[in-house]
């Protein structure tokens, strides 16, 4: 019984006027075996649903989905106990709705005909259960979907040819590097960077026909070179992006372009210069700042000092940390500097090792 | 006579295994020089790896020298041939700060001047005995003074016997 569940009256109206042929009055519901206080239903069917009312439940009828019923079975009566239609039902499932039963140990539930319509009920209930319309309706609405989706497909497929055409073409323009003008080429690849095309021509070092990483370079050069000068000659490259990026607002550059325009900046004889540390970090300095400033600027600082460190360094020479630790690190490499490494931190002092020998 | 250390062990980078391969060796061949001359002064013949930490730290400017620094140092002192492990378990080393040829010569030599040729004296006595009280290898460590020995009896000046259930040697 705790498969059967209330509902509202003016809900199920319509869908029992809709296709309820047929009642039956006077059923008595046995949850399991026992008889339960429900003695005097009145049965519609639907295609997808049992409902029962009664005059003493103004309100709300009490409802069984017909998709929990498992096998149906006429109990055979005898004198002292009427015949009953068994409806074996599916396993308890929890659900949000208000119940007659909250939990019940039978498997079953009996219905009793006391005005008769057995026979009847137990043809009728047939039908729905064979046709099981209750599955049809999801896949109506599953169907739906697809067709929803198909467009999609259908556009994804077309973009399928002109993406394998445009690779096609990026691979002829490879081999065949020197049949197709320069101009053909640049105007080639600017169609294949709006297609976002990966293209291996592009990727590599800027060509002499880049027109727009020259560009970018220059451009690049113009607005940094006094925020450099002023930081002391240098600047980390991740810096450098971030101010070039907020300054332009919108057409932001991606990480690629901007690096590949700073790496064409020597040859273009630009007043800055893309230089990479020994230890992988990038930065954008002055070509005019040899290394020898910043080291002769540490060298001084450690006279006065006896011992730095890369804080130290930075603070006093107003350049970002980790240049100060680059330079600091490149006069160890030199053998100006030697390094006492405790949990401390890191100094450095002069190389007294080479000095005092 | 206080041992007298030098620059380098008030120096704190001297306690950083220098990562500069140049400046490395400098340091390390300081390391082995302090070494020596720490064992010769406390007439130290035989070091053990932990109970060496005193010499490898600094507790004035409270500094010390790694575990890899220290196997670096024993390394170069190794190379030099003037350590040489006890055994496999490298817990324990002889250190040379005489070879066993020169504490043999040294030894040897004392024996001319004495005029003790063709006799036989004990270990016990040509170490601990009252009359090698004021010599360098006074107290020199058993081990040290057999390979010393060793070295003799290779040149066919010494020969290391029992006599009356103790060691000797007989020197020609």
């Amino acid at each position: 019984m705790d498969r059967l569940y209330f509902k509202d009256k003016n809900d199920c109206s319509k869908e029992i006027t809709s296709y309820s042929h047929t009642t039956w009055k006077g059923i008595r519901l046995y949850d399991g075996d026992s008889k339960t206080e429900y003695r005097s239903e009145t049965a519609y069917l639907t295609p997808s649903r049992l409902y029962f009312s009664s005059n003493d439940r103004p309100a709300m009828n009490m409802v069984l989905d017909l998709k929990c019923i498992v096998l149906v079975e006429e109990e055979e009566g005898s004198i002292l106990r009427s015949s009953k239609i068994i409806l074996h039902l599916l396993p308890h499932v929890s659900e949000q709705h208000s119940k007659p039963y909250t939990r019940s140990s039978a498997s079953f539930i009996k219905l009793a005909f006391s005005n008769g319509g057995l026979s009847n009920f137990k043809i009728c209930i047939q039908k729905p259960l064979l046709e099981r319309a209750w599955e049809k309706h999801t896949e109506s609405s599953s169907t739906s979907h697809s067709v929803a989706f198909q467009d999609m497909k259908n556009l994804i497929d077309m973009a399928k040819d002109m993406v394998q055409l445009a690779s096609v073409m990026s691979s002829k323009i490879k081999d065949r590097h020197g049949d197709i003008s320069d101009d053909e080429t640049v105007k080639f690849k600017s169609y294949l960077l709006s297609l976002g095309i990966e293209d291996p021509v592009t990727r590599n070092a800027c060509s002499s026909s880049n027109m727009f990483c020259q560009h970018l370079a220059k451009e690049i050069t113009t607005f940094l070179l006094t925020p450099i000068s002023d930081s002391g000659g240098f600047m980390s490259l991740s810096d450098a992006y971030c101010r070039v990026n907020r300054a332009r607002g919108f057409e932001l550059l991606s990480p690629e372009d901007f690096f590949q325009a700073c790496n064409y900046m020597e040859q273009l004889n630009l007043p800055l210069t893309c230089r990479k540390f020994e230890s992988g970090v990038l930065v954008l300095q002055l070509q005019s700042e040899t290394n020898s400033q910043l080291e002769k600027d540490t060298e001084s600082l450690l006279q006065a000092r006896r011992k730095l460190t890369a804080f130290e360094v930075s603070q006093e020479l107003g350049i970002t940390i980790i240049l100060a630790a680059e330079c600091l690190y490149t006069m160890e490499r030199k053998g100006v500097l030697c390094r006492d490494d405790t949990v401390r931190g890191l100094v450095f002092y002069h190389n007294e090792f080479s000095s005092r020998t | 006579m206080e041992f007298s250390w030098p620059w380098e062990y008030d120096f704190p980078p001297f306690f950083t295994l220098q990562p500069n391969l140049d400046t490395q060796k400098k340091q390390l061949e300081a390391w082995r020089k302090l070494v020596i001359d720490y064992c010769h002064h406390n007439k130290i013949f035989v070091l053990d790896v932990q109970e060496s930490i005193p010499l490898f730290q600094n507790k004035t400017i409270d500094r010390q020298l790694s575990s890899e620094g220290i196997k670096r140092v024993l390394e170069i002192l190794q190379e030099n041939n003037q350590i040489e492990w006890c055994d496999k378990s490298k817990k324990q080393c002889f250190v040379y700060w005489k070879t066993p040829q020169e504490w043999g010569n040294l030894i040897y030599c004392y024996i001319i001047d004495k005029g003790m040729t063709n006799t036989v004296c004990t270990l016990y006595e040509l170490t601990e005995g009252d009359d090698v009280k004021n010599e360098e290898f006074a107290g020199l460590d058993k081990s040290m003074l057999l390979k010393a020995l060793e070295t003799l009896e290779a040149s066919k000046k010494a020969e290391v016997i029992m006599f009356g259930g103790s060691e000797g040697v007989k020197f020609f």
